[in-house]
């Protein structure tokens, strides 16, 4: 082949303009740190990457759903815990207050000290994790209990739904106790007792269950 | 017998000739470096020789008389042109497709932390927190700012994608510009040229000059040409004439009302389409008719399934006031989509509940998380995949452009090396001429000095005889 000198110099060039853009397309990977930075790079892994960016997003957003349901599963199993310790006391006073040796007067003390269990019952069972009553069912912003107008008896004003959390992709879990599941059957316990001790009625105290 | 003087006749003609070759040199060597020059050589040959006729015949025949140059001719193989031609046409179309492109790529700015795809993850996500705190305003607000994020980039993305075709269409008006004038000037040279032609010359400079428009109009559509007898090119688009001989047929655009307004490109005479499939112009026009508009149509395509399978299960629910009904996007398209008006001015209507006051429900808010993994396009694609689909697309067309253009150019650049290789100036190879035409001169010049001598001899220095 004939070689002139402006072809050499042309070919020099264009060899060089190639390495430059191989150069430049390295340089720009080291710099940013990224391998893939237009979709052309790769674009079988660019979609690869979408797919995995967008599952990793979701994961992420499902750890944090965890950790609120946990969180929520926590005071609710804290409340419950304190509703045990509850029962083991009222269980005490009721056995206390069945034996035949006791005054009439100290069953009423011990009446008193029902009444306050129940109040505090009623406090456990208004339990709120973070802004929301964890025993309301969907009435997360209604205060699920409270004493009726004649102090004889709790109010639930909750629902009986359950609330579903997402845990992972299409999966959910009912995360909460409607209130109406456990705790009227407490508050009637708390009542009947101190109803037996006012009324100073051993033979009804020793028959409560617990 | 040959006339005495006839030594100073064929020295002068070794002069003359040697000088005319040495020119052609000095020429050569000044254009080394001119873009589209092609290399000229002088041939030499032998004069017609003369018959002696008669007694002057004598014993040497015919006498032979020196030397004379034929006119430079242009070294050219008009093979490679056509070649060079028909594969700039290609390269066109690709450089431009590749750089569109790339300019798309840019506009969807993936895969990133900040486009779309992860705004819409991030949509998703709200909802998902959305139906952990259901009651919450926080929740609410969160959820619509980064609806309002995705909204606002899929709105910029359509205004991006849109301004780009239109900065396409705008591009066709230039480059039908550029056609008219390169085939005016070719159109112009063609005149001059036949009329070199006809005195029997040739036109170096002006072919060259030629050569190089048809290599730029090559690189703008699909042209054909050949050349004619007379030397005046025929240049063809689709086998119709846009040069021939000394006229230029105008080439003009006009705005077609059933493609959005945009330009198409036609003859200016008759208004019929001009049949383009390569060049410049046809990746201009194929970008902006498919490429584009396609991507443009898909960003629709996925703005209003989201919108519409949002806001059917949104309707269904409960916001915190008990609304019902409500749509959670408004909007006709990717142009405009947005939240509804209603949202916006009471968080409370985002109906996240699939009753009536339930303030910690979040089903429905759930059923909307669903749809994410729902096959909301053609039933065949969930919107996060079918927005994947888009850009993975968009790739391969990318990287297909530019891996077109890139073999193109190393064939262009092969050929125009081979080009190079016939019709460029060779230094060493001018110098190497140089000097031999130059001892040739020198030579001559030294014979003329002999035959001055000679004659001197023979006037001065002859019939002295009895002389004193």
């Amino acid at each position: 082949m004939r070689v002139t000198n402006r072809l050499m110099i042309d070919t020099v060039l264009a060899n060089l303009q190639r390495s430059t853009e191989r150069l430049l397309k390295r340089q720009t990977q080291i710099s940013t740190g990224k391998q893939l930075s237009r979709p052309s790079d790769d674009p079988a892994r660019v979609g690869r990457a979408l797919t995995l960016r967008s599952s990793k997003a979701i994961t992420e957003q499902n750890i944090q759903n965890v950790a609120q349901a946990k969180s929520w599963l926590d005071t609710t199993d804290g409340a419950l815990q304190q509703v045990t310790s509850l029962l083991q006391r009222s269980r005490e006073l009721t056995v206390q207050g069945a034996t035949g040796t006791l005054s009439a007067q100290d069953r009423i003390s011990i009446a008193t000290e029902v009444r306050q269990l129940l109040r505090h019952a009623i406090r456990v069972a208004n339990t709120k994790h973070g802004d929301q009553f964890v025993f309301a069912g969907f009435q997360t912003k209604t205060q699920p209990f409270a004493m009726n107008a004649t102090d004889d008896g709790v109010d639930y004003s909750g629902d009986a739904n359950s609330i579903q959390r997402v845990i992972a992709s299409g999966v959910t879990i009912s995360i909460n106790i409607p209130g109406s599941q456990v705790f009227p059957e407490l508050f009637n316990l708390l009542l009947n007792i101190e109803n037996d001790l006012k009324n100073q009625d051993v033979t009804s105290l020793s028959d409560q269950t617990f | 017998m040959r006339s005495s003087f006839a030594g100073l006749n064929m020295a002068m003609r070794a002069l003359m000739s040697q000088q005319q070759a040495i020119d052609v040199v000095n020429h050569n060597i000044g254009n080394a470096n001119t873009e589209g020059f092609s290399r000229q050589t002088v041939r030499l040959s032998q004069t017609d020789p003369l018959t002696m006729t008669g007694i002057n015949r004598g014993l040497s025949g015919q006498v032979s008389t020196g030397v004379q140059a034929d006119t430079a001719r242009r070294v050219r193989d008009s093979f490679i042109d056509l070649q060079i031609s028909r594969e700039t046409q290609t390269l066109g179309q690709h450089d431009l497709r590749q750089q569109v492109l790339g300019e798309v790529e840019l506009a969807f700015n993936e895969p990133s932390d900040q486009a779309i795809s992860a705004q819409l993850a991030n949509f998703w996500n709200a909802w998902s927190s959305l139906s952990n705190t259901p009651e919450s305003l926080a929740s609410r607000k969160a959820l619509e700012e980064n609806t309002k994020t995705l909204t606002t980039s899929i709105n910029q993305l359509y205004g991006q994608l849109t301004a780009i075709r239109r900065n396409l269409d705008d591009q066709i008006k230039f480059r039908v510009l550029d056609i008219n004038n390169i085939a005016g000037k070719i159109a112009k040279l063609n005149g001059q040229i036949t009329k070199i032609v006809g005195t029997g010359d040739q036109p170096k400079v002006l072919l060259d000059r030629r050569n190089l428009l048809l290599d730029e109009l090559s690189r703008l559509s699909n042209i054909r040409y050949f050349t004619q007898d007379n030397g005046a090119v025929t240049v063809t688009i689709g086998g119709r004439a846009l040069v021939m001989g000394e006229q230029a047929f105008a080439v003009s655009t006009v705005l077609n009302p059933s493609n959005n307004n945009l330009r198409d490109v036609v003859w200016e005479d008759d208004q019929s389409a001009l049949p383009i499939d390569n060049g410049e112009l046809q990746g201009i026009l194929d970008t902006r008719d498919n490429v584009l508009a396609t991507q443009i149509q898909k960003l629709d395509t996925l703005a209003t399934s989201l919108r519409d399978a949002v806001n059917t299960a949104h309707a269904a629910g409960f916001g915190l006031n008990n609304s019902t009904n409500n749509p959670f996007f408004e909007g006709n398209g990717a142009s405009d989509l947005r939240v509804a008006a209603v949202i916006s001015q009471d968080l409370s209507n985002i109906a996240a509940a699939t009753q009536i006051n339930a303030p910690g429900d979040g089903s429905n808010a759930l059923n909307i998380l669903a749809l994410q993994s729902a096959l909301s396009i053609g039933g065949v694609n969930t919107i996060d995949d079918f927005y994947h689909s888009i850009i993975t697309q968009l790739g391969v067309d990318s990287q297909q452009s530019g891996s077109i253009a890139a073999n193109q150019t190393l064939l262009v650049g092969h050929l125009k090396t081979q080009r190079e290789s016939v019709s460029g100036v060779s230094l060493d190879e001018e110098a190497t001429n140089l000097v031999k035409f130059q001892h040739a001169y020198n030579a001559a010049a030294r014979m003329m000095n002999v035959v001055d001598e000679m004659l001197d001899r023979i006037i001065n220095g002859m019939g002295l005889v009895g002389r004193s």
